[in-house]
């Protein structure tokens, strides 16, 4: 709901005659926006969690009675260094969008400037780290690539930015912000090919494999009402994965979405108008409230 | 002995024959407590194999092949062990057509890549 505010008010400001620069009116709404879809990035991964643990749990039910239970049954997808790489890419990238919405508020940022510090200082200690290896690999790209995006975000982080700045910040933000997304969205995938969403689709067809198991070895022992309420999991599990596997794509459309309005932002820094930014704007916060809805539904479960 | 099938020899062939063996299970509609355990236990293990080369891909190069090679061991087992189950049910399920084949594929492929 903030975010949804947060969209409202800047694309108001965006279109509303004010002080304050047409480029930071700019910056200011893309700020909103990208926060809102980095904050959907790093739900992606916890949503393949819990299908991966969902799928974990339906077989021990199943095979608890010959195989028992030891601890080792039960793991994470994603191994926790790959996975800390991955958080810190998504901070990385959060923290840029809130640098650019202080810096074009051109109000002090002495405490934003000590969070982007820190941020900045975890960026460039990742950028030589064993987890950022494997991120890069997963996303096809050179690990140089992968190393010197994630440097050059952190590096800006931790300089002192003032308003006169936000031209320079655009320019020299565009590769680093268009790599980070790239590695995400690659990282998210494909249903057939690999990544979260082939993950996720294979948890969904044990999930519902071993619904059925369960039904059938349980239905002598259960009421007819029962039975019907097993039965009616397997539809709600099919139409689950449909809408999940809906929500990681959409994550992944508004990564680049992302990618593509920074980069048509710094092409704004000496326009008045700009209406292909404001177009791309638009995309990007339908996206992130379709997303926000469905991600909501599904983490409340 | 010939095969019928060409035996996957990188990577990318081995994912390949591991998902089509995945949607192939997915797909099919047992009707009756064993059958539907011989699949169950079938798709855990394939996703399992599935899993792994998903994991890899996110993991360094050198030390993921050997952890691949360790974590699929187990699985391959189970999945063997299940073919002639697996064939036989195949007759009652037309969707399961051609599994043992499926298996054997992917089966010699784990095997002739990971080493195990």
């Amino acid at each position: 709901m903030h975010v949804r505010c947060g969209a409202a008010l800047s694309l108001l400001l965006l279109v509303s005659g004010c002080s304050i620069s047409p480029l930071s009116q700019r910056a200011t709404a893309f700020s909103t926006a990208a926060m809102a879809v980095t904050l959907k990035a790093q739900n992606a991964y916890e949503l393949v969690e819990q299908s991966y643990t969902d799928a974990q749990m339906a077989s021990l039910v199943n095979n608890f009675d010959t195989k028992g239970f030891n601890t080792s049954q039960i793991q994470s997808f994603m191994p926790t260094a790959a996975m800390q790489a991955r958080t810190q890419m998504i901070a990385g990238l959060q923290q840029y969008a809130t640098l650019l919405a202080e810096v074009s508020g051109n109000q002090s940022v002495t405490a934003l400037d000590t969070q982007s510090e820190a941020v900045g200082k975890s960026l460039q200690g990742l950028s030589t780290s064993a987890g950022l290896s494997g991120v890069a690999k997963n996303a096809k790209s050179d690990i140089g690539l992968a190393s010197s995006a994630v440097d050059a975000l952190g590096r800006m982080l931790i300089e002192h930015k003032t308003a006169k700045e936000l031209p320079g910040i655009l320019t020299q933000m565009q590769k680093p912000v268009d790599d980070i997304c790239q590695l995400l969205e690659d990282d998210i995938g494909t249903r057939e090919g690999g990544g979260l969403r082939n993950q996720l689709e294979n948890d969904y067809d044990s999930l519902i494999a071993e619904q059925r198991t369960y039904i059938y070895a349980n239905e002598a022992k259960m009421t007819p009402d029962e039975k019907r309420t097993e039965i009616k999991l397997l539809p709600q599990l099919v139409t689950t994965e449909q809408q999940d596997d809906a929500t990681l794509a959409q994550t992944q459309a508004a990564l680049k979405a992302v990618a593509a309005t920074n980069d048509a932002l710094a092409t704004t820094k000496n326009s008045k108008q700009a209406p292909a930014f404001r177009a791309l704007l638009v995309e990007i916060v339908a996206e992130g409230q379709q997303i926000g809805s469905v991600y909501n539904a599904t983490m409340s479960k | 002995m010939s095969t019928g099938f060409s035996i996957p020899t990188n990577i990318p062939q081995t994912r390949a024959a591991a998902q089509a063996l995945e949607d192939k299970l997915a797909k099919a509609n047992p009707t009756n407590l064993g059958d539907s355990q011989a699949v169950s236990t079938a798709l855990e293990v394939v996703r399992a194999i599935l899993t792994q080369l998903n994991q890899e891909d996110m993991l360094s190069r050198d030390g993921a092949i050997q952890a691949v090679a360790a974590e699929v061991k187990g699985p391959l087992q189970t999945l063997s062990g299940l073919k002639d189950q697996l064939s036989e049910i195949s007759v009652r399920l037309a969707t399961l057509a051609g599994i043992a084949n499926d298996v054997d594929q992917l089966v010699n492929g784990c095997t002739t890549i990971f080493g195990v």
